[in-house]
């Protein structure tokens, strides 16, 4: 394909925006995003085609030989014609408000402004706690009521009459009384404002953008806060650090709903005949150190345990084995993820911790995805890189899972499908066949990883697969033919193994293979990566659950425990069966509330500061973006310390001995 | 993706959307084109027409305008071409299934699926030459040709029977007269495709059409079950008052029970249509010629017409002609010729014709020697439309049919693209007070330029093309 008389080739056909945009060309769109299909409403991303005109870039694709010119003044003078009309239905005073939002933008560029003086008051609707609407500055892009039907499921945002006077409403006249789940999906895709966030709108646009990053998944997204007169307000990614970093709605928008939470508590609550009962931090970490002290005396140290729920720093993880391995001595320290896997969680981790980890900013030089699980759910940033790179036609994408819900993976996948877990394996197993079939495989690579390799190939050989799993096998490897090939595996014990049969499997047959696990609830990776549990108990048949029953003393750290437990009914029963409870979580929670005993107040992550690891290994700093009298966890960690007969390390030493650990990484 | 399913939504969001989807008037006057230009002759309708909420757009009796719903009569139908291959069913009396069978009805498609492949029909009408008669001139074998290569197993046929354009009239009496000669063309198409089921929307302002069709539709599967002949699902749904409709992926999305938004293409109906597959929307009078080209051969029928514009074509003439009414032509016959054969203007002279009105260039009278044809037409600026002519004379101020034709265009469009939404309301609120000023006119122009070429679709098109044909071709009328 020619653009603007330069040569380029694509193997793929894309469409002709995204083959611009890949080449760095900046295109005007409104009515786009990547998240839904093209629409084609706003008129803007206009090209001329040789042979055919003037087309909009965003719904045709790119052809053997086509010739393209993105912009002369013919095509900018349309454009402008286009955005000026707009221009004239649009309220002035906006602009320059809120110069960031994608309509201003474009209205700067082409010299134009909102000309309209007069706004109806009718077109508010101030109804719903998180999202403020303006409707006199809709600009008729249909993208909320798009990415509310197409994306979410939902029928909110709708539209009524034709024409000129074409409205878009919320279902059932006011957004405050309609089904909206809160996603604020289409805060995101509105390119004017006309749906905004409320805090924003309730504290001002931000005065000062700071550096963090966001805990809320395991991709640990470098981040800027924007916070106004002392509230953060605003979260957006920091391309600069990593391309695509926070562009899910979780990490820009539903943070406010751990932030801004009735159930938040700033200060320590004991439980008593009377209910909660608000004590100081003294009084509660002389209460808590007291029962630590009882409880080994009684009962021995393993009495005492630690569930970690949500993530802590880097420095605090340092810390918190030291309270359990030299202070109180206890063995019982664990994570979400190895309550709800259990100890194999390790095992398959440190085998595969010989093997080179994908950066999330080294994904466009991979060649094919596998993307297995639910991946757009739990770690949307890498499926919109996923998806990115794949529209731009760098890499294939193949999708599996079953998930029974829309994702744009599955539209955007060069091949998807859904199948149940128990086919997921058969799939495995027939991907395997195929590919031991083909014969020109490594055999001693396979013979090194497999305990009988032969005993494995017989198996192989004689599993009875239907027709349908066949095909999908076959179509998938159809589509594998770039290299290096990536698996990007949200975790999931039960097609784990067979899984890493695969992966070893295609590495002897395509040598350039990575698997790269990713864990949703809770995201505990730092405690996974970072403790040393070779000698523990956990070899042992003893399930977690059950140790967890026997305590009598137990800490719980961060919150949504319960919800993120795969296995709540008898994480329940155990919980009900300990004497003692602390949590120490930033909002009180189901746990919390039924459970505990004690309730100290943690921060969220915009609260403090510290170093997080990512997912694919890299350090990365969270600081503090509001000062609120909230003690950290490390706060808390050392006056526990001190209190059980310990000595208090500083952030800076803690952190360089946890850095020291982490280049051996190894989670046995 | 959601918009593959047909879903009940919230009614508000599709109701407010048509005029008349839940409203009912006890009698209609048209604010047509047709009865616009000639609303001296009865003054007090076209006053009506104005004055009425919701608007009526075109009863499809041009031949009679200014016109409402409380009167009825027939318009004449001519035969200008060597062979009457319309107009041999819509003078016949066709009052039941029978008696289309004894003029040789149904013989095509049975002959069709008994004794030719699906490619066989398909290459039988690219031989033809048959273009779309709703207007775009689209080949109606390709069209068959792509959907019948693709794989999926579901396939849809859908019948265009929304003949929006003002001064329109061959469509209706195809379906009135004829039902069966339409059905019968549908059937061919759908099993040509592969379709196993099809859809008829027909407009509202057709109630007798909607009639003859249900009723035919009833004999033919009498007729079909008989003979042990599975046809079909065959559906029909009736329009609930927009012009917009008439597109092909606005009718789509109609059908799905959603708001009748055109869908930008690519992708075409061809390769994602109704509920996500394969669908060919034929126009009914493109269908109407199927029956005779299987039954005299494509060749025969490429015999009539001339250049790239191939067959017959029903002509509809308003009531400002001496004889107002469908003629059968064949394609090449100067305008000139068919305003002879209709004895020329009631009264007046002739200061323009509008061909594929609405949204179509003016032809002025020193333009008549053009001859009828896709492309003849538009290398003048105008296009053929569904091939009504609405002539005009001196009584007609070219503002003020502007101001008409652009009100149209902002009344019925759909909203969904910004020129469209913005840019046909603009140009008529410049043009409301009987001119542009010569300081607008940068204006004007960008913004029919930006009508012409960024529209979605051809209503947007169509506003933008008139507006620059008026604006060629009676500059010092309009501009001051």
């Amino acid at each position: 394909m020619k653009i603007n008389g330069v040569e380029y080739t694509y193997d793929k056909k894309i469409t002709i925006l995204n083959a611009l945009k890949d080449k760095g060309f900046d295109v005007p769109t409104l009515c786009y995003d990547e998240r839904l299909s093209p629409f084609g409403s706003c008129r803007l991303c206009l090209v001329k085609v040789k042979g055919k005109g003037i087309v909009t870039s965003c719904n045709n694709f790119i052809e053997d030989g086509i010739e393209i010119v993105t912009d002369d003044d013919e095509i900018e003078k349309l454009r402008k014609t286009n955005l000026k009309l707009l221009a004239e239905n649009y309220p002035k005073g906006y602009k320059d408000k809120y110069p960031y939002k994608k309509f201003h933008e474009l209205m700067n560029k082409y010299g134009l402004d909102g000309y309209k003086y007069e706004e109806d008051k009718k077109l508010y609707d101030t109804s719903h706690p998180y999202i403020y609407v303006n409707m006199n500055r809709c600009i008729n892009c249909y993208n909320c009521v798009r990415v509310c039907e197409d994306v979410i499921g939902k029928l909110v945002w709708r539209s009524i009459n034709r024409g000129f006077n074409t409205l878009i409403v919320a279902e059932g006249d006011k957004l405050g009384k309609s089904s909206c789940i809160s996603c604020r999906s289409c805060i995101d895709v509105c390119p004017t404002g006309a749906i905004e966030d409320a805090f924003v709108i309730k504290y001002g646009y931000p005065n000062e953008f700071i550096d963090s990053s966001c805990t809320l998944c395991s991709i640990t997204c470098p981040i800027k806060v924007g916070v106004s007169n002392g509230k953060p307000v605003m979260i957006y990614g920091n391309e600069s650090k990593l391309k695509l970093s926070a562009s899910c709605i979780v990490g820009k928008y539903q943070w406010e709903n751990l932030y801004y939470s009735n159930d938040r508590i700033y200060f320590p609550l004991q439980r008593s005949e009377n209910g909660w009962k608000k004590i100081s931090y003294d009084e509660a970490l002389d209460i808590l150190s007291n029962r630590i002290k009882e409880t080994v005396n009684n009962y021995g140290p393993n009495s005492v345990g630690i569930i970690l729920a949500n993530r802590i720093s880097l420095e605090e993880h340092y810390l918190l084995n030291l309270i359990a391995k030299d202070v109180i001595k206890t063995n019982n320290v664990f994570d979400i993820i190895e309550l709800n896997y259990g100890y194999s969680v390790r095992k398959y981790l440190s085998n595969l911790n010989k093997e080179k980890i994908i950066k999330a900013n080294d994904i466009q030089s991979l060649g094919t995805i596998i993307a297995i699980g639910d991946i757009e759910k739990h770690h949307p940033t890498i499926s919109s890189i996923l998806i990115d790179n794949m529209e731009k036609g760098k890499l294939n994408l193949i999708s599996i899972d079953d998930v029974n819900d829309y994702r744009s993976i599955h539209e955007q996948s060069d091949f998807y499908s859904r199948v149940s877990q128990e086919k997921m394996i058969n799939l495995f197993r027939a991907l395997e066949f195929l590919i031991i079939s083909q014969e020109n495989y490594d055999k001693r690579y396979l013979e090194e990883h497999f305990e009988n390799f032969d005993n494995f190939l017989n198996k192989i050989k004689s599993y009875n697969l239907d027709n349908e799993i066949k095909e999908i096998a076959e179509n998938i490897l159809k589509i594998i033919n770039k290299l290096p090939v990536a698996l990007f595996f949200e975790f999931n014990n039960y097609i784990a193994e067979e899984l890493f049969n695969l992966y070893l499997i295609m590495k002897s047959f395509y040598a350039k293979v990575y698997l790269i696990p990713l864990f949703s609830n809770g995201n505990v990776i730092e405690h996974l990566y970072l403790t040393n549990k070779d000698d523990l108990n956990l070899k042992t048949n003893n399930k977690i659950i059950d140790i967890i029953r026997n305590l009598k003393t137990l800490i719980i750290i961060g919150n949504n425990l319960i919800a993120n437990s795969i296995n709540r009914d008898e994480l329940i029963k155990s919980l009900s069966n300990v004497d003692f409870i602390t949590e120490i979580t930033p909002i009180i929670d189901t746990s919390a509330k039924y459970y505990a005993k004690l309730i100290i107040p943690s921060p969220t992550f915009l609260e403090k500061s510290g170093h997080y690891l990512s997912y694919d290994f890299d350090i990365r700093e969270v600081n503090k973006i509001v000062n609120n009298g909230l003690k950290q966890e490390f706060d808390i960690f050392n006056d526990l310390i001190i209190r059980l007969g310990g000595k208090v390390v500083d952030q800076k030493e803690s952190y360089n001995k946890v850095i020291t650990n982490i280049k051996f990484i190894n989670p046995l | 993706m959601g918009q593959m399913i047909r879903i009940n939504l919230p009614k508000t969001e599709i109701n407010t959307f048509y005029t008349f989807s839940d409203k009912e008037l006890p009698e209609e006057y048209c604010r047509g084109l047709s009865c616009f230009v000639n609303r001296s002759e009865k003054p007090n309708y076209w006053n009506k027409a104005k004055d009425q909420y919701p608007r009526t757009y075109c009863l499809g009796k041009c031949y009679l305008s200014p016109s409402s719903t409380h009167e009825e009569s027939y318009p004449m139908i001519e035969v200008l071409s060597r062979e009457p291959i319309l107009s041999k069913f819509l003078n016949s009396k066709l009052d039941t299934l029978n008696d289309y069978i004894k003029l040789g009805g149904m013989n095509s498609y049975t002959y069709a699926i008994t004794s030719m492949n699906q490619i066989d029909v398909i290459n039988e009408v690219k031989r033809s030459g048959l273009r779309g008669r709703g207007g775009a001139g689209f080949p109606t074998g390709i069209k068959w040709e792509s959907a019948y290569n693709k794989k999926e197993k579901k396939k849809y046929l859908i019948v265009n029977g929304d003949e929006g354009d003002p001064g329109a009239f061959s469509d209706r009496f195809l379906m009135e007269f004829s039902p069966y000669l339409v059905i019968e063309g549908a059937l061919i198409a759908a099993y040509a495709i592969g379709a196993d089921e099809i859809y008829f929307y027909i407009r509202r302002e057709y109630p007798k059409s909607l009639y003859r069709i249900k009723s035919a539709l009833i004999e033919i599967k009498n007729y079909f079950k008989k003979k042990n002949v599975t046809i079909p699902k065959i559906n029909v749904e009736i329009g609930k008052g927009s012009y917009v409709v008439g597109e092909e992926t606005a009718l789509i999305n109609a059908l799905m029970g959603r708001r009748p938004e055109p869908t930008s293409r690519p992708p075409y109906p061809t390769e994602k249509g109704l509920f996500g597959k394969p669908t060919v929307v034929n126009n009914v009078e493109t269908l109407s010629n199927i029956p005779y080209i299987i039954s005299n051969g494509g060749s025969k029928y490429y015999e009539f017409g001339f250049s790239k514009s191939r067959g017959t074509k029903l002509i509809s003439l308003n009531s400002l002609f001496k004889k107002p009414g469908l003629y059968e032509v064949e394609f090449g016959i100067t305008l000139e010729e068919i305003i002879k054969n209709a004895g020329g203007l009631k009264r007046g002279t002739l200061k323009g014709l509008l061909i594929g009105a609405p949204l179509s260039g003016i032809i002025m009278p020193d333009e008549l020697n053009t001859r009828l044809g896709y492309e003849e037409l538009r290398e003048i600026g105008s296009s053929l439309g569904h091939g009504n002519i609405i002539a005009f004379n001196e009584e007609t101020n070219i503002s003020e049919l502007l101001y008409e034709i652009l009100d149209f265009a902002s009344y019925e469009s759909c909203g969904k693209c910004t020129p469209c939404r913005l840019g046909t309301k603009k140009l008529r609120d410049l043009i409301s007070k009987g001119f542009f000023d010569k300081n607008e006119l940068n204006d004007v122009y960008d913004i029919l330029e930006s009508l012409r070429r960024t529209s979605l679709c051809g209503l947007g098109i169509g506003a933008g093309e008139v507006t620059f044909s008026i604006l060629n071709k009676y500059n010092n009328e309009v501009v001051k």
